[in-house]
């Protein structure tokens, strides 16, 4: 673990994986892609062509309706959409638990990227777009939500997650992910989730801000999440959001998140040095 | 025999300046060289607390992040490293925080560490703050640090030493 054992940026056995800030994400990408390719004949053309044709979508379209097109691609490649749901070597609750499981895990994982990359950059931008992709995930499987919001949210979710999946796929290629993309990307996504996820919150539209405020927009809630997912400090959480502590801070309660200060016992209180003995 | 150094992070200073306690560590001043570093203090607080001139009480170093280790961010800022580095430079100075990440680092570095808090009480006790300043500053205090009911009220029921 990071705290005095690298002494630089290749370990003994070679480039330290911890130094690319986009790891514990393609690891989700190769678990998709490998879930997948069982069941497909050509499962990365597939995947390619059905993510082309939803970014392919004009906004106002891809986040509210590239569900219809990913059903004509699935019907044109089994005939029809429950014959997925027979190949697939895995149920609906199976599927569920694994993303669920897979999530959290994954947070975490990208949040303590913070432990080892001192600066705040794109790999930040992945934490509010899982989060985002979650929230409209939990949603999806509520049988309380009625079934033209749920097709709206999965639109939603996998329009984001789709250009997240693209850009990092992009970066690790040849460095030439757009992270502002994904950022907008984030904006659209939340102005069809919020509405149907809190009823009554406000939330900003992508009309409002520019790609570049978008961009630091998601910068700083990715800050905040490593704060809350990697228990770093309020400097450092300060640090990755491009802000001052009092900012970060304010922006950290703005989020009904309470920093950790200490001490939380009277005992612990006292625990420490004594001045008077000094 | 030189004072060992106490060193006060921004969290600290700040929660002090916003209840009004801010000359209060000047009481230690005999015994510990009060201490707080460049960056700390020209870019987390001054920004929040402008003052004319650096207190007598308080000297303001800089610390170069020479150890390799601190370099790796792990979980904590440059400036949170400038405060934990300057605690180590010798065995009996002692870091001030609030911030649980930056306390816990320090501890596993073998550096004396002391919630804010507790510098707080001990401050007060030793009158480096009034009664009556302590009474009109403790809810901005309790509120700057956030704390909870139990160490809230340990704070508001700490008595002066006879």
């Amino acid at each position: 673990m990071v705290g005095g054992e690298i002494s630089g940026p290749n370990g003994p056995s070679g480039p330290d994986k911890r130094n690319d800030p986009f790891q514990s994400f393609s690891s989700v990408q190769d678990q998709f892609e490998a879930a997948v390719k069982a069941s497909f004949d050509d499962p990365d053309v597939f995947l390619e062509t059905v993510i082309d044709d939803v970014l392919a979508m004009p906004p106002e379209e891809r986040f509210e309706e590239s569900v219809t097109v990913i059903e004509e691609h699935y019907k044109d490649e089994f005939g029809q959409a429950d014959t997925l749901a027979a190949l697939l070597p895995f149920g609906q609750q199976w599927i569920e638990s694994y993303l669920t499981e897979l999530f959290s895990q994954v947070m975490t994982k990208v949040a303590k990227t913070a432990f080892h990359t001192r600066e705040g950059g794109d790999w930040l931008i992945v934490l509010p777009v899982l989060q985002a992709c979650n929230v409209a995930f939990e949603d999806v499987t509520e049988d309380s939500i009625e079934h033209s919001e749920k097709s709206k949210l999965f639109s939603a979710l996998t329009a984001l997650f789709f250009r997240l999946y693209r850009e990092v796929k992009q970066e690790k290629n040849d460095g030439t992910g757009d992270f502002e993309l994904v950022a907008m990307d984030l904006i659209r996504a939340l102005e069809v989730i919020v509405p149907i996820t809190e009823s009554g919150a406000q939330v900003l539209s992508a009309d409002e801000v520019t790609a570049s405020e978008a961009y630091d927009i998601a910068r700083q809630e990715g800050a905040m999440l490593c704060y809350v997912y990697a228990d770093i400090s309020i400097g450092r959480g300060a640090e990755l959001a491009g802000l001052s502590q009092v900012e970060f801070k304010q922006l950290l309660e703005s989020y009904d998140i309470t920093p950790r200060y200490g001490p939380q016992s009277v005992s612990d209180l006292h625990s420490g040095v004594d001045l008077n003995d000094g | 025999m030189d004072r060992p150094w106490l060193v006060l992070d921004n969290s600290v200073l700040s929660a002090f300046a916003n209840a009004g306690w801010f000359h209060g560590p000047e009481v230690w001043d005999v015994d510990y060289q009060l201490v707080t570093s460049r960056r700390i203090w020209e870019q987390e607080f001054l920004p929040y607390h402008p003052v004319e001139n650096t207190p007598e009480w308080l000297s303001v170093h800089k610390i170069d992040l020479e150890d390799a280790r601190a370099k790796i961010p792990n979980k904590l800022s440059v400036h949170d490293w400038t405060g934990v580095i300057a605690a180590e430079r010798s065995e009996r100075s002692v870091l001030t925080t609030n911030d649980f990440a930056m306390k816990k680092t320090a501890e596993g570095r073998d550096v004396e560490t002391l919630w804010g808090t507790a510098f707080a009480i001990q401050t007060y006790q030793k009158c480096g703050i009034s009664i009556n300043e302590f009474d009109i500053g403790v809810n901005d205090y309790i509120s700057d640090v956030t704390l909870g009911p139990d160490i809230a009220a340990e704070l508001r029921n700490t008595q002066k030493e006879p």
